[in-house]
């Protein structure tokens, strides 16, 4: 039986990470689904197969009642020590989720967070636009670093209907963040 | 080749017993970086695992469901929940780094873990990955065999080290491999990695960037040498650790390697978390004399 085990997990340690039209991982699916189910599932493709290159900020443009503004970013955002940054590392991975074309089922729950944490400190809110900033990283060919910022609102959110609108409907062209 | 000769050599790898001391000194180092891992969530908690916050409970639950264990769809949906389990998951790692009632403390380690790692899987990185597959191997380790309040309670000497059926740690050994092996394969799928520009980018996205190198360092040519250089190691890390007379300079450029990342990269503790896993492959021999120095330098 333990060296089932052993076989089993071999076939899995190396086949999970492929390509999902690959054969090896064709072979190891089925079996491997409760490997993974259990939280073995894997993947090592760390900047991979290309590194990220676009430097991403996510913002968040609060309107309240009386027509005011205001402009909010993630934790992410705030730190601005390196020991900050450490702690807050995972706030990172959190706001390039936000960028992921699969992740669209979070816009609302943002918008309703922002919402709860405005209410909490006594102030009403109209509604919530979520905007991607992005800046590319130029190859080291170009005199600048960066491409010139661009700014897209891709979803708004209606306090007062609760109803949420989506602006974007292309996918957008990034890579979920790796390790 | 014959069957039986196959069966020997199966026999031998994963069946003929050795010393537990690598799988000591890396439960003994793993554990520590399980802590921190686990002291790092306790800011996060509010933002990102309460059901006030940015993954709330119904949005998770419909996510969760098939998708993966997590204890805590059968727990109440609270902050002070999360709180708590959070306490019980740091409590098991303490249990673990300690090797106090192992099987049931790297057990408790590892569902406590992939739950919290499932209430918000966007949080997560491939360091995250690796950790739970260590952590899981270990369930089925002897990695108290020495060093630990088990061994102890047992009446045994600290530094004697039991012998075991080495299969869970050759598996960890395997898995540490492959993930060298297996991050050249997606790299070399990339055109960056492969004109040898890959190592540039990264250095300028904020998310990533602790310290930027100096500016002699980032000319074409050292960022070719970076990038390649990357793929080369990763290559040899995954080939060479198998090989006796490479093992030890393989261990030393892998370790420095992972210590370059974390000085230039904000990768959370994945870099930490590679450097425990190298130490698997550190010779029985030596992890009992370095573990030996260690006790006899802490309690005479």
């Amino acid at each position: 039986m333990v060296d089932l085990f052993i076989l089993l997990m071999l076939l899995f340690l190396w086949c999970w990470d492929y390509p999902l039209d690959h054969p090896c991982r064709f072979l190891i699916h089925f079996p491997g689904l409760p490997l993974a189910w259990v939280g073995l599932w894997h993947s090592w493709a760390m900047f991979a197969p290309e590194p990220i290159h676009i430097n991403r900020r996510l913002l968040a443009v609060l309107t309240f009642d009386n027509g005011s503004r205001e402009v909010w970013s993630p934790l992410s955002a705030s730190p601005s020590t390196k020991l900050l940054n450490a702690l807050y590392a995972r706030s990172f991975k959190f706001e390039y989720s936000m960028f992921s074309f699969s992740m669209q089922t979070m816009y609302q729950p943002l918008c309703e967070f922002l919402i709860r944490q405005a209410t909490q400190s006594g102030q009403h809110v109209r509604s919530v636009e979520l905007i991607r900033e992005s800046r590319l990283v130029n190859s080291w060919e170009k005199t600048d670093v960066y491409s010139p910022p661009v700014q897209e609102t891709f979803y708004r959110f209606e306090a007062t209907r609760g109803v949420g609108e989506l602006f974007s409907e292309k996918k957008p062209e990034v890579q979920a963040l790796p390790a | 080749m014959t069957f039986e000769q196959i069966f020997h050599a199966w026999n031998l790898v994963f069946h003929e017993e050795c010393s537990t001391a690598p799988l000591v000194l890396f439960r003994i180092l793993t554990g520590c970086v399980l802590l921190l891992n686990g002291l790092l969530l306790l800011p996060l908690v509010d933002d990102y695992y309460s059901p006030d916050g940015l993954w709330p409970g119904p949005v998770w639950r419909r996510q969760t469901v098939r998708s993966g264990l997590c204890l805590f769809l059968w727990l109440p949906d609270t902050t002070r929940t999360f709180r708590l389990f959070l306490c019980v998951h740091l409590l098991a790692c303490l249990c673990f780094l300690a090797g106090y009632q192992f099987r049931i403390a790297s057990i408790a380690v590892f569902v406590t873990l992939v739950s919290i790692h499932h209430r918000n899987p966007c949080l997560l990185s491939s360091g995250d990955s690796l950790l739970r597959m260590l952590v899981f191997f270990c369930c089925f380790s002897d990695a108290a065999g020495g060093v630990s309040v088990d061994h102890w309670l047992a009446g045994k000497p600290l530094t004697q080290f039991n012998t075991a059926d080495p299969w869970a740690l050759r598996l960890m050994q395997i898995q540490v491999s492959t993930v060298y092996l297996r991050t050249v394969y997606w790299k070399l799928r990339g055109a960056l990695w492969r004109n040898g520009s890959a190592a540039w980018y990264p250095l300028w996205v904020d998310a990533y960037v602790r310290f930027r190198p100096p500016q002699w360092m980032l000319k074409p040519a050292m960022i070719r040498i970076a990038t390649w250089g990357t793929l080369a190691e990763e290559m040899l890390l995954g080939t060479g650790l198998w090989i006796r007379e490479l093992r030890y300079p393989m261990l030393i450029t892998g370790v420095l390697l992972h210590l370059m990342f974390d000085v230039i990269l904000n990768l959370q503790l994945f870099s930490w978390i590679m450097v425990c896993s190298l130490m698997l492959f550190v010779w029985p021999q030596d992890s009992e004399w370095l573990l030996r120095q260690v006790v006899d330098h802490l309690w005479g």
